[in-house]
Parts: C-alpha cells; sequence; structure tokens
C-alpha cells in the first residue's frame, strides 16, 4: 500500500516499467524513465543539501523535466512549490521568501527575471537545479547533465504521510499571495478519490492543461499516477490558440480531459472541433467557476460521446462534489453535485449555526483532501478551519470555504455564490483586495475599487477604477504596467478607468456595487449598438 | 483596401506593443509572443477581433494557431499571404 506520492510511481515502474508515464509533445518518459529520473533528482538535491519537510520550488514552463521535478523533490522527502512560470519579479521573489527556497528546478529562459527577483532584495535561494551556469549567477547551478549521471536509486529518506507534499500560492485578500499546505496524505486521499470515481485506468492519457501552481493539476498527475495511466502535458502556447491545442488532443489521443470552461469555450467556439478525430475523449471534466448553460450544451452536442463532469472545491480541500451531467440537462445553471464519499459536509449561518435542509449558508467540509494550513499564516489558519464538538471528547475539524450553497432534496449542492471579495477569472481564483492594495501601492493613487464583470467568452473580467492623489501623475498605462510588475496576467484588469472621484454609500465607503452596475450598462448599451 | 507588407507588419507591432503589452515593450517581428508574460489567451482573441477590424480580414478558425500567431513576423507573413489571395496588397515599391 502506497502511502507516498512517489511510491505510486515506482509501483507501476516495477509493474509496467515500458508504459509511458508522461508525453509532450514528441518526448515522452516511460514509468521506469520517471522513477529512475526522479531518483537521481532525489540523490542531487540531498547532495546539494535538501533535507526532509524543505521547499523546493519548480519555475519553468511545463515540460517533461518539470515532471521530473515534482517526483524528484517528493522522492527526497522535500515538498514541491510550483511557480507560476509567468509571475513579474515581485511575485516571485516573495513566495521564493515568504517559503524560504533555497533550491529551484528552473530553465534558461528564467534567469533574467531570476536576476530582476534578485535585485529586489536578498532571497533565500542557494541552489538552481537546470541552468549550465555559464552566465555570471550567484548560485551554484547543476546543469541536466549532472542530474542525469546521479544514483539511480532511490535515496534513503525518512518521510510519513504526514509530512508537507506540496505548497500551491494563491491570490490573499490582504495583498500578498498565501501558500497552501498539502500532504502526501491529503494529495494522496483525492488522487485516489479521484482515480476511483473516474474509472482510471492504465489505458487512460490525462491532458494537464493547468499550470502547476494550479490546483486541477494534481488530479493530471497524482490521479493518473494511482491507475498507472500517462499524463500528457498540454504546453502553455498550445493553450492559447484552440485549434493548436485541439490538434494536440486528437494527436495524443487524449481521454480525460481535465480544465476549466474557458478553455473548452475555446476549443468549441474556435478549436474546429469537427475536423479533429476526438474518438480517445471519453471525459471531460470541468472545474474553476460555473460553465455557462448554453456554452456548455453546445460542448456536449458537440461531443455526444463524451461524459462531461462539474468538479467542485477550493484549492484547500481538492475536490469534493462532483456532478455528472445528464445528455438533455435542464435549468440555467448546474449542480456542483453531492458531496464525496470521504468528505461530509456542513452548511451553516453567519453563526455558525447547521441551517434547515434547504437553506442556504456557507458550505464547511470535512475530508482527509483537506490541507494543512496556510504556510506561516497563524491569522489566516484560525479563521479558516471551524471546529465542531462532535462527541464530547471529539472535535472534528472543518474547512470554511467562503462558498455559499444550498443542499437540495437529492443531496445535490447548488453553489450561490461568495461570502467575500473573491472572484474567478478564466478559473483563477483572485482577491479582488489584492489587485486594489497593489493599486494603491502606487504613489500616485489615493483609492482604488476593483470588481468583476461577465464577459463574452463565457468568464468573467476585472475592470479597475483609480483616483489619484493631488498632484499625483500616472496614466492607465503607466499604472497597468506596474501592476504587471506584481501580479500574475490573470489578476490584471482588462480596463482600468481614471476618475475623479468615486460614488459613495452612505457611510462614505467607495460604493463598488454601483460602479459595477454603471460598468454593466455601458457594457449592455454597447452590445446593444446604442 | 489595400495594404502594403511593411504597413502589415507596422500595425501589427503597433497594437500588440501599445495594446496588448500596455506600451512598456517595443515587440520586435521575431519576439515569441507565446512566451510567458507576453499575450496570454485573451490576448490572443483581441488580437484576432483587431485583424478583422483594421484588414477587414476574418481570421477563419483553422489558421488560429501557433504556426500563423508565434510572432509578429509569421503572424504578418500569413496576412500578406491571404490579403494577397483576395487582391489586397500592394508591394512596398
Amino acid at each position: 500500500m502506497s502511502y507516498l506520492l512517489p511510491q505510486l510511481i515506482e509501483r507501476t515502474a516495477a509493474r509496467a516499467p515500458q508504459h509511458q508515464a508522461i508525453g509532450c509533445l514528441d518526448r515522452a518518459l516511460s514509468y521506469a524513465e520517471l522513477a529512475a529520473g526522479a531518483n537521481r533528482l532525489a540523490n542531487t538535491l540531498q547532495a546539494q543539501g535538501v533535507c526532509r519537510n524543505d521547499r523546493v520550488g519548480i519555475y519553468m514552463d511545463k515540460c517533461l523535466e518539470s515532471a521530473l521535478a515534482i517526483y524528484g523533490i517528493l522522492a527526497c522527502g522535500a515538498a514541491y512549490v510550483p511557480l507560476d512560470p509567468s509571475a513579474p519579479a515581485e511575485r516571485l521573489a516573495f513566495i521564493l521568501r515568504d517559503c524560504g527556497i533555497r533550491h529551484l528546478i528552473t530553465a534558461d529562459a528564467k534567469l533574467g527575471r531570476l536576476a530582476q527577483a534578485a535585485a529586489s532584495g536578498p532571497l533565500p535561494l542557494e541552489c538552481l537545479i537546470g541552468p549550465d551556469g555559464a552566465q555570471d549567477l550567484p548560485w551554484r547551478c547543476v546543469p541536466w547533465s549532472e542530474v542525469h549521471a546521479a544514483e539511480p536509486r532511490a535515496p534513503r529518506v525518512k518521510c510519513i504521510e504526514q509530512d508537507l507534499a506540496y505548497v500551491i500560492y494563491t491570490s490573499g485578500s490582504t495583498g500578498e499571495p498565501k501558500g497552501i499546505m498539502h500532504t502526501h496524505h491529503s494529495g494522496l486521499s483525492f488522487a485516489r478519490w479521484a482515480a476511483r470515481e473516474y474509472g482510471l485506468r492504465q489505458e487512460d492519457r490525462l491532458a494537464n492543461h493547468a499550470p502547476l501552481h494550479f490546483d486541477l493539476s494534481i488530479l493530471d498527475y497524482f490521479a493518473g499516477a494511482v491507475a498507472g495511466a500517462t499524463t500528457v502535458i498540454v504546453p502553455e502556447d498550445y493553450t492559447r490558440l484552440p485549434a493548436s491545442y485541439s490538434a494536440l488532443l486528437a494527436a495524443q489521443r487524449v481521454s480525460v480531459l481535465y480544465t476549466v470552461p474557458f478553455a473548452l469555450i475555446q476549443l468549441l467556439l474556435r478549436g474546429v472541433l469537427e475536423e479533429r478525430d476526438l474518438s480517445a475523449l471519453r471525459w471531460i471534466i470541468y472545474g474553476g467557476e460555473p460553465f455557462p448553460v448554453k456554452h456548455l450544451r453546445a460542448l456536449m452536442q458537440r461531443l455526444p460521446h463524451v461524459r462531461v463532469d462539474n468538479i467542485y472545491g477550493p484549492a484547500e480541500v481538492n475536490g469534493v462534489t462532483h456532478h455528472t451531467l445528464a445528455a438533455d440537462f435542464d435549468g440555467d445553471s448546474v449542480p456542483i453535485g453531492p458531496i464525496a464519499d470521504i468528505a461530509e459536509a456542513l452548511v451553516v449561518d453567519d453563526s455558525g449555526a447547521p441551517v434547515a435542509a434547504g437553506e442556504s449558508g456557507e458550505l464547511l467540509v470535512r475530508t482527509p483532501t483537506m490541507m494543512q494550513g496556510y504556510w506561516g499564516r497563524a491569522d489566516l489558519n484560525r479563521a479558516a478551519f471551524f471546529r465542531r464538538q462532535l462527541l464530547p471528547e471529539y472535535t472534528a475539524v472543518y474547512y470554511r470555504t467562503g462558498d455559499l450553497v444550498r443542499e437540495g432534496g437529492n443531496g445535490e449542492f447548488e453553489f450561490l455564490g461568495r461570502k467575500d471579495r473573491q472572484v474567478k477569472v478564466r478559473g483563477y481564483r483572485i482577491e479582488l483586495d489584492e489587485v486594489e492594495a497593489a493599486l494603491v501601492a502606487h504613489a500616485a493613487v489615493e483609492e482604488a475599487a476593483v470588481f468583476a464583470v461577465p464577459e463574452a467568452e463565457g468568464s468573467q473580467q476585472l475592470r479597475a477604477a483609480v483616483t489619484l492623489k493631488a498632484g499625483g501623475e500616472a496614466d492607465r498605462n503607466a499604472l497597468l504596467a506596474y501592476l504587471k510588475e506584481r501580479l500574475s496576467w490573470y489578476m490584471l484588469p482588462a480596463v482600468l478607468e481614471l476618475r475623479d472621484s468615486f460614488p459613495r454609500t452612505s457611510t462614505g465607503k467607495i460604493d463598488r456595487r454601483r460602479l459595477r452596475a454603471e460598468a454593466l450598462d455601458t457594457t449592455e448599451r454597447i452590445a446593444a449598438g446604442r | 483596401m489595400q495594404f502594403t507588407q511593411s504597413s502589415i507588419g507596422d500595425t501589427l507591432i503597433e497594437y500588440v506593443s501599445e495594446e496588448l503589452l500596455s506600451g512598456q515593450t517595443r515587440v520586435g517581428p521575431d519576439d515569441n509572443l507565446l512566451s510567458e508574460g507576453m499575450v496570454d489567451s485573451l490576448g490572443m482573441l483581441r488580437l484576432v477581433g483587431f485583424i478583422e477590424e483594421s484588414f477587414g480580414f476574418k481570421v477563419p478558425p483553422q489558421d488560429f494557431v501557433i504556426e500563423n500567431f508565434r510572432s509578429v513576423g509569421v503572424l504578418s507573413d500569413y496576412l500578406q499571404r491571404r490579403l494577397a489571395d483576395a487582391g489586397q496588397v500592394s508591394s512596398d515599391a
């Protein structure tokens, strides 16, 4: 019985060594190659001073080496921290410092951005794996040629299932990203549940669309590995051009595709699906945000042989509900489904008391797939967990999702919205407060309001409105450029408006609701040609 | 409408640099638009919309692929070919 994530690949490497584990365009790794490569990297990391429970960063575009990095880091008893490969230098520097990352698996193409990050102040970095060190860098460099020459046997390391396995950074409402800590136990519990629930088998080929810092990738890699299946990497440039993406899905004979509604709508509208042989595709799983039903129905009609599922769960708990769509589903919204058999749901009101059946409230979840907490954030951890006495001698711990739901009579949950100011843009979760904090940090900005409005492509877009300080000078492009240095691309407002003043509520706060209503009104007028 | 080969390239460089990259970076004809931190998927859609508006040419979905959109250089070559098919390109001379 495996209790650690890297044991998943060791097991298949022993049983079916030549079976493909990872594919990426015309390159591939068999399970034997993946296991040996991961062990070589683990031994290299150990020789470079990585110890159990250390955090090792992965900062590169997705490729075979990034897959090796995941398992190599885990195999030496450390936790991997996937960094957004497009993150600006300041955000990168923040995470490297916050998580105390001394070792980083990276690539030559990222060295410029790393040097920028280092220019912002001291970094804990000591060693880079990947670059050949030809450039003048303040860190030790170990090229892949050296990694590939290391010992292919698993290093001796003490590691238990409660040890940290990965930390995923997500938008934080205080203006800084926060690290969600998962253990081998929570990751593996989810991977096993998903592999069973989706009937994954060795012949399956799972597309890895999501970047590694997006929790969808946990299913792509680890649920795939539970089944001894193949994970097919979709490189970043393919995800931006739908007809290239669909050609890759066909050529790679992808059977399970887990992605966000935005990407599926792009495939539907611009992916020339009618010209692609997608006969191998048997299951589409979407998550991250609701799927506009008009597009969802059209997608299901275009691909009638494919089963479609909606999976729900914040990265803090992995997926905890899922709903399989009937071919002829009715209604304007899709339920998120019943709670997983390995989890328990509790819906509570503002005082924390359970609501009556059929009433709306905040969803709390108790599950083995739950995070350990936020890295170094005792304040957030106090608010994130809800303790409830089940027996006089036993208190259970739930995660507070912040999502408002209602349970239907059939046990299916309906998603109603958020309790706070978190929004989803193309599947990415964004705390509006973080974007506002970044704007207000600009010397010329007096106040900022950021809100989300629906966009034609089926997701939402961010809009920002800003007032400047007396004598403050900045134009729209200067402010966007400033944000671009601090926030990931998906957090950048699509529209940024400089205003003389803000509408106010009776208590003097910025009336964001009115700003949003004004923006919606303008959008509608333009759409109606008025 | 008639376009010259160089006006197509210049128009695209101007739009990508000023609108998609917020005037921060002057994009070169061979720069990879798909590398991280350059043009995201929504930016790609805006670029297609811009082409439609500026050149009166609707990019068919099957042409909206990496080979045609990797850089401003390959994109203007592609547009020249398609606009020439429609008799809309004149030579720079």
